[in-house]
């Protein structure tokens, strides 16, 4: 106690123990080693950089291929550092050396290995000099189908790592671009959300390739472009415009390529990326591009004189502009019998109806306006909620969170879980909660309806019903009738304010210059009938029969 | 882009601000209303249920700083039964149970609100769906008043049915329908049958119709009901003078009326037989066109009827005539022709006894003479009674029902 | 260092861990009593011991326990709801447990020794009290328990009777609710009841007014051969039992309260001694202000009401769509609801009662002259006169031509 109070240190050490000498020794070490990699480093970065320097590459490119393999292919390695499924082979031929390089798993391994090693390695001929024409050396000695030349290096490293090989030559700055691609992919196969009874039933899968020889196949008409853009500053995603170029509206096609190349953001995995980007009102609960998941869907809107947008890695196609009707149109309408097309199309529009609007009717007749319904109604009603604890419009929003989490948890889960999820669901809330006397079994009856009615729409339009149900419903719970009909009016104000491209989502179900689109609107008449491509979109040519063809 | 967002921003919040504001404006569920289905008016001392003295009458009522406790009002109210998966079992489908509250006092509309000290939800009459009136009451009182508190509140539905009852009207209201109905209910579904029993004057008489008529200043018929040891039947008319109670027609004379009128589809009119005497015929109606003219001749007016009939022998006592016989044929068509005849007049005769113009007499002769009627007008009263009508009836049988 | 402190790190968790599994079974579930065990009192009724029949003597005397201390003053009838009775038998959804005594939690504790169950209070909709009860002490000793417990909801609802109040606890109500929940719901519908004095009465209101020694309405209920009705109030002077205002009071109370969305007026035709015209009142502003001048206080009350003409049993002779009849009608309305106010200030005046907070207006507009006259307040109270105008506006008839 004495000792301590007096200030009296012999070493530092005692009062700090990190200042001890052995411990500084140990420190300065590492940081020397530090500084060492350091340097080591920046060795390596100047040494890269001089590499990449030692060509003087062109503005924007990260350098240019010179005659020198060696040099060529180191540039190659440095520009892909760490991509270690980039395969190098080299071949030693006769007069000179060749490279090729290709990604492994894009690339058909046997197919290069018999088309364009195999006859290299076995020609008699030897290499142009430096200088000469090695383009025809190519042409000459590789069977290989697709062969290009393209000057910018930074196409040919994206092109390369797009599924093809590179071939270089020793003393040659051309490069050859061969066509291997090969990779895994899915079949085409049946639709997933278009379902179809006698319609075709192919869909679009997720290759962009595919997708158009879908189109290819069923349509032998060369007025039928396809036109291949570049999305995604990244990924470079392929996107294609297709459209019939003697149908489609004069200055459609360009705004959807202005937008299109308008389109700023670093990946596109969906096509509904896209959509989005490209769409004017992304508050707007509707969407405002129709979906083809199907390649005779997607032809049907072309020869209406539409624009689709495929994009690679998406198997849904994209169609505008889309308006109510085309929306609530669905291939049966056109494989049954007119009549039963014209039913199957008014049932839809009233299951729409009913999807978004019979909560809310239900809850401003039962709390507002029961005397609106008949006697016996009314009191079988009162009976039913007399056992209930909650005001009605509780109940309806407790049975609709429900319902919704019910569909996002059957969307979400694994294939073999739907069957107990629905048991549970269907089972427990169903009769449990009714038995209980939480929920009365009308409003059950209510909401189970509005979900089944809007499984009719198409997917994008039932989550916009969803959402229109839950305003009105809010409308509904605080006014009544009155705020139904406010909700309602809202919402057709808006459908009509919303524009596609140009055309009103449901305005034009009320304009009557388009009275005629009613023919395979509204109803569906038979097709003999009807020997004109629906107005609104402006086609070139509205007649369909007797088209001159071209 | 700020600014657009910002104004959007606002408006929202305005919305989300309103929403509490309006506050669930009218919003009362449906079973938290007590659903009213039938309101009964007697004297004020009359319509109690046994077991219930002046002290009750008391009771239920209020202190009245103006008129008189004059009437006795009473509403059936609906008993709700929870129905749910515990009482499946149990007769769900079981008799519907009402109950009744009475208040005394004038104004129909003072008690009505003052029952709702004796009720725990509020009280609602949009599903009303017959009214009664005693005929103590009709006695004392013109229909007008009663009946102003109906016409002018807008819970009430046109299509109400309005009953006299020469009883208390209270009992109609405790009586318990064996359907298992709701009482209210069964009171007025007896009505619609209307169509097929000729004995029921129930068309064109609920309140909608008899709002018309005392704005139009025409005579107010309503059909009369009876309770007798549970037995409930719609049976006649009670007639008015304008709105003053005039008496009641019996069923003879209604279905004379409806003749007249047309407003039936399906009548039974039975005849002696002319072949066999003694024994009836039935013949039932299918067909009907009336045509009611009126005529003036000088200072004289009468009117012309002319009733064309098609029916079908439904049923025959006695010995069959031989129908596939013209003559017979003839003779039967002649016989059912006469008993329409009778029974035309004898409800004109009735109807003019009682000065209520149930035939239309003073529409028909405004719409065709309204010269005459500008002249007659301020007489009407006087002359009804003395109008005479001439019928002429043309009955045909179209199938007979036999074959051989 | 680094697997010391993590060491440490892990030995907390455990500890921590254990220390709830531990403290599990002693906290024990502490106040854990399951809905299906409690029994629910729905209302609670308190007469005067000795207002009882002779048939019922042989019953209290199981009923009661032998008290150290009081009298047997009170008798509280509990009305306690049968689970699972069920709506479609004619059996009653309740019955009815009673006691006498004179503390009514002591009773309340006693009761329990015939049920089976916890007696859950904080679900009880209705107390009711007999006017015989209230006379004996006042109202104060009567609330006390209700006001201290925290278990009693202060939305509950205070009735005063004239007869007995058990009965009323025994009364099957024709709609198949439990009791206490229809007596309970009668005064809901006040906004469109005049008679029914139903706004700013309920449990807490009144204890509220009884801690400020200010005097107090109870809405009054009454049975009478299976008919139950509430109308009327029941005055209290200062938690005294005062006298009863009858409903033409209550209705001129609640036009200068303006607690009422909706009243109906009626009134006698001048031309037509058969005739009535009857007015429904939907939109209401009211206004009471003190005026001193000199010596002389008086109030001073401003009506504007906007209806409907509800029912004109006269109406064959007049024309309501004419404006001449129309205003002639309004004046009419104007002065019966000039009465009729008059009628309930005079009745509360003569009752000594200032339920029209007249004292506190005074106080809050004329702070000095309060501080003058404020100790000889009572008896001046009784001769303060109000001046009342009132301006009617009919705005539909309901009637077309």
């Amino acid at each position: 106690m004495h000792q301590g109070k007096t200030l009296n240190f012999h070493k530092l050490s005692t009062a700090i123990p990190s200042a001890a000498l052995a411990a500084t020794n140990e420190r300065l070490k590492a940081l020397r080693q530090l500084t060492s990699e350091g340097a080591k480093i920046g060795r390596d970065i100047s040494r890269l950089a001089a590499d990449l320097r030692k060509v003087a590459a062109p503005q924007q490119e990260p350098f240019i291929f010179t005659s020198d393999l060696e040099t060529n292919e180191r540039l190659l390695r440095s520009i892909l550092r760490d991509c270690e499924d980039v395969i190098y082979r080299t071949l030693a031929l006769k007069g000179g050396r060749a490279l090729l390089v290709y990604v492994h798993g894009m690339t058909d391994e046997a197919g290069l290995a018999k088309f364009v090693i195999q006859p290299l390695l076995e020609c008699s001929v030897t290499i142009p000099e430096p200088g000469a024409d090695i383009e025809s050396y190519i042409q000459q000695h590789i069977y290989a189908a697709g062969i290009q030349f393209i000057e910018q290096p930074s196409s040919i490293i994206g092109e390369m790592m797009g599924g093809r090989t590179l071939l270089l030559f020793d003393g040659h700055a051309r490069v050859a671009l061969i066509g291997t691609t090969q990779f895994a992919k899915r079949n085409v196969g049946d639709s997933k959300t278009e379902g179809v009874v006698r319609g075709p039933h192919e869909a679009f899968n997720e290759t962009l390739i595919d997708n158009i020889a879908l189109l290819r196949r069923r349509v032998r008409d060369p007025n039928l472009k396809i036109k291949i853009l570049n999305v995604g500053d990244r990924s470079g995603t392929r996107a294609a415009l297709a459209y019939v170029s003697n149908l489609v509206k004069p200055g459609l096609l360009e705004e959807v390529e202005k937008r299109i190349a308008a389109v700023s953001t670093d990946i596109v995995l969906t096509s509904f990326k896209i959509e989005e980007l490209i769409s004017k009102h992304p508050w707007s609960p509707f969407p405002q591009a129709e979906v083809a998941e199907r390649p005779d869907t997607l032809l049907n809107a072309l020869y209406g004189g539409r624009v689709g947008i495929m994009v690679d890695g998406t198997p849904l196609a994209l169609v505008v502009p889309a308006t109510f009707l085309s929306m609530m149109q669905a291939t049966d309408d056109y494989t049954t019998q007119p009549l039963g097309g014209m039913l199957i199309r008014m049932i839809r529009y009233l299951s729409s109806f009913l999807a978004v609007y019979l909560p809310a009717l239900y809850i401003s007749v039962v709390s507002f306006h029961p005397g609106m319904l008949p006697t016996t109604l009314a009191i079988s009603i009162a009976e039913l909620r007399s056992r209930t604890p909650f005001p009605s419009i509780l109940e309806a929003f407790g049975m609709i969170i429900i319902l919704e989490i019910f569909q996002e948890a059957i969307i979400r889960l694994p294939q073999r879980m739907v069957t107990a999820a629905s048991v549970v669901g269907g089972f427990v809330i169903g009769t449990t909660v009714v038995e209980a006397g939480l929920i009365n079994p009308l409003l059950v009856v209510v909401v189970a309806m509005t979900a089944i009615a809007s499984y009719t729409a198409s997917f994008d339009f039932a989550v916009g019903f969803r959402v229109v149900r839950i305003f009105t419903l809010l409308a509904a719970s605080v006014l009544g009738l009155y705020g139904t009909l406010l909700a309602l009016l809202f919402t057709t104000v808006h459908l009509c304010a919303l524009r596609s491209f140009g055309e009103s989502v449901l305005g034009g179900l009320f304009d009557i210059t388009l009275l005629e689109d009613w023919k395979d609107g509204i109803v569906r008449v038979p097709l003999k009938l009807n020997r004109t491509r629906p107005k609104v979109y402006g086609p070139q040519d509205r007649t369909r029969a007797g088209d001159d063809g071209g | 882009m700020m600014d657009r967002l910002r104004k959007l921003l606002c408006a929202f919040l305005l919305l989300v601000f309103v929403l509490p504001l309006a506050g669930c404006w009218d919003r009362r569920e449906l079973q938290e209303r007590n659903l009213v289905l039938a309101i009964a008016l007697d004297l004020a001392d009359e319509g109690l249920k046994p077991g219930q003295s002046q002290e009750t009458v008391k009771a239920e009522t209020f202190v009245q700083p103006t008129g008189s406790k004059r009437y006795r009002l009473s509403l059936q109210i609906l008993k709700y039964e929870a129905k749910g998966a515990g009482s499946k079992g149990g007769g769900g489908q079981g008799a519907r149970k009402t109950f009744v509250l009475s208040n005394t006092g004038e104004s129909l509309f003072e008690m009505v609100r003052d029952m709702l000290g004796q009720s725990s939800r509020a009280l609602y009459f949009e599903h009303m769906q017959v009214v009664i009136i005693s005929e103590a009451v009709l006695r004392q009182t013109n229909l007008a008043p009663i009946l102003d508190f109906f016409f002018r509140d807008a819970e009430m539905r046109s299509r109400i049915r309005v009953y006299a009852t020469p009883g208390q009207a209270r009992p109609l209201l405790e009586f318990k329908p064996p359907t298992g109905e709701p009482g209210g209910i069964y009171l007025n579904n007896i009505a619609r049958n209307h169509v097929k029993n000729a004995h029921i004057g129930t068309a064109r008489t609920d309140l909608g119709h008899i709002i018309q008529a005392l704005d139009n200043d025409a005579d107010v018929i309503m059909p009369r009901i009876d309770i007798q040891d549970e037995v409930v039947k719609i049976r006649g008319l009670a007639v008015f003078r304008r709105d003053r109670f005039g008496g009641y027609l019996d069923e003879y004379a209604v279905q004379g009326i409806r003749f007249v009128r047309g407003t039936e589809r399906g009548a039974i009119i039975t005849a002696p037989c002319p072949v066999h005497p003694g024994e009836i015929l039935a013949l039932e109606l299918v067909k009907h066109e009336t045509k009611l003219t009126p005529h003036v001749a000088g200072d004289d007016i009468y009117f012309t009827l002319d009733i064309n009939m098609t029916g079908n022998l439904s049923e025959v006592h006695g010995a069959q005539p031989n129908t596939y016989d013209y003559k017979n044929k003839d003779a039967l068509e002649q016989a059912f022709a006469q008993e329409v005849l009778a029974n035309v007049s004898y409800a004109v005769r009735q109807s003019q006894t009682v000065g209520c113009d149930t035939l239309y007499f003073g529409s028909k002769l405004k719409a065709h003479e309204p010269e005459t009627w500008k002249r007659v007008k301020e007489r009407w009263d006087e002359i009804y009674p003395a109008i005479s009508l001439y019928t002429s009836v043309n009955v045909r049988i179209r199938n007979i029902g036999v074959h051989r | 260092m680094v697997t010391m402190r993590y060491k440490g790190w892990h030995r907390r968790i455990v500890a921590a861990g254990l220390l709830l599994l531990f403290s599990l079974p002693v906290s024990g579930c502490w106040d854990r009593q399951e809905l299906q065990d409690r029994a629910m009192l729905l209302a609670i009724a308190i007469d005067a011991a000795d207002d009882k029949t002779a048939a019922e003597q042989s019953r209290t005397a199981v009923e009661k326990f032998p008290q150290p201390h009081g009298a047997k003053r009170y008798r509280v009838s509990n009305q306690v709801l049968k689970l699972g009775a069920s709506e479609e038998e004619e059996e009653s959804r309740t019955f009815v447990l009673s006691n006498t005594g004179q503390s009514i939690l002591e009773m309340g504790r006693d009761v329990s020794g015939q049920i089976s169950k916890v007696l859950w209070l904080e679900d009880l909709h209705v107390i009711i009290v007999s006017e015989e009860a209230v006379k004996i002490a006042g109202l104060q000793p009567i609330i006390d328990f209700f006001r201290r417990d925290q278990r009693i909801r202060w939305r509950s609802r205070l009735y005063i009777t004239p007869g007995k109040a058990r009965e009323l606890l025994e009364f099957k109500p024709e709609s198949g609710e439990p009791g206490g929940m229809f007596l309970e719901a009668i005064s809901r519908n006040h906004p469109k009841n005049t008679h029914v004095i139903a706004a700013r009465t309920d449990l807490g209101f009144i204890v509220q007014a009884l801690d400020n020694e200010a005097d107090v309405l109870v809405p009054r209920i009454e049975m009478q051969q299976k008919v139950v009705r509430v109308g009327g109030a029941a005055a209290f002077k200062r938690g005294k039992f005062a006298g009863y205002l009858d409903e033409y009071a209550v209705k001129g109370l609640k036009f200068i309260r303006a607690t009422e969305k909706s009243a109906i007026i009626a009134v006698r035709c001048p031309l037509h001694p058969e005739g009535l015209l009857v007015f429904e009142l939907f939109e209401h502003e009211t206004r009471l202000r003190p005026i001193v001048k000199g010596e002389q206080v008086f109030f001073q009350l401003d009506i504007n009401m906007t209806g409907n003409i509800g029912e004109i049993s006269c109406s064959r002779h007049h024309c309501s769509l004419d404006p001449e009849y129309r205003r002639k009608a309004e004046l009419l309305f104007a002065e019966e609801v000039r009465r009729n106010v008059l009628y309930a200030q005079e009745a509360c005046q003569e009752l000594g009662i200032d339920v029209l907070n007249f004292g506190f207006k005074l106080k809050a507009y004329q702070p000095k002259t309060w501080a003058k006259i404020k100790d000889r307040w009572d008896e001046i109270y009784p001769t303060v006169p109000m001046t009342v105008s009132v301006n009617v506006h009919i705005r539909n008839v309901g009637e077309h031509k």
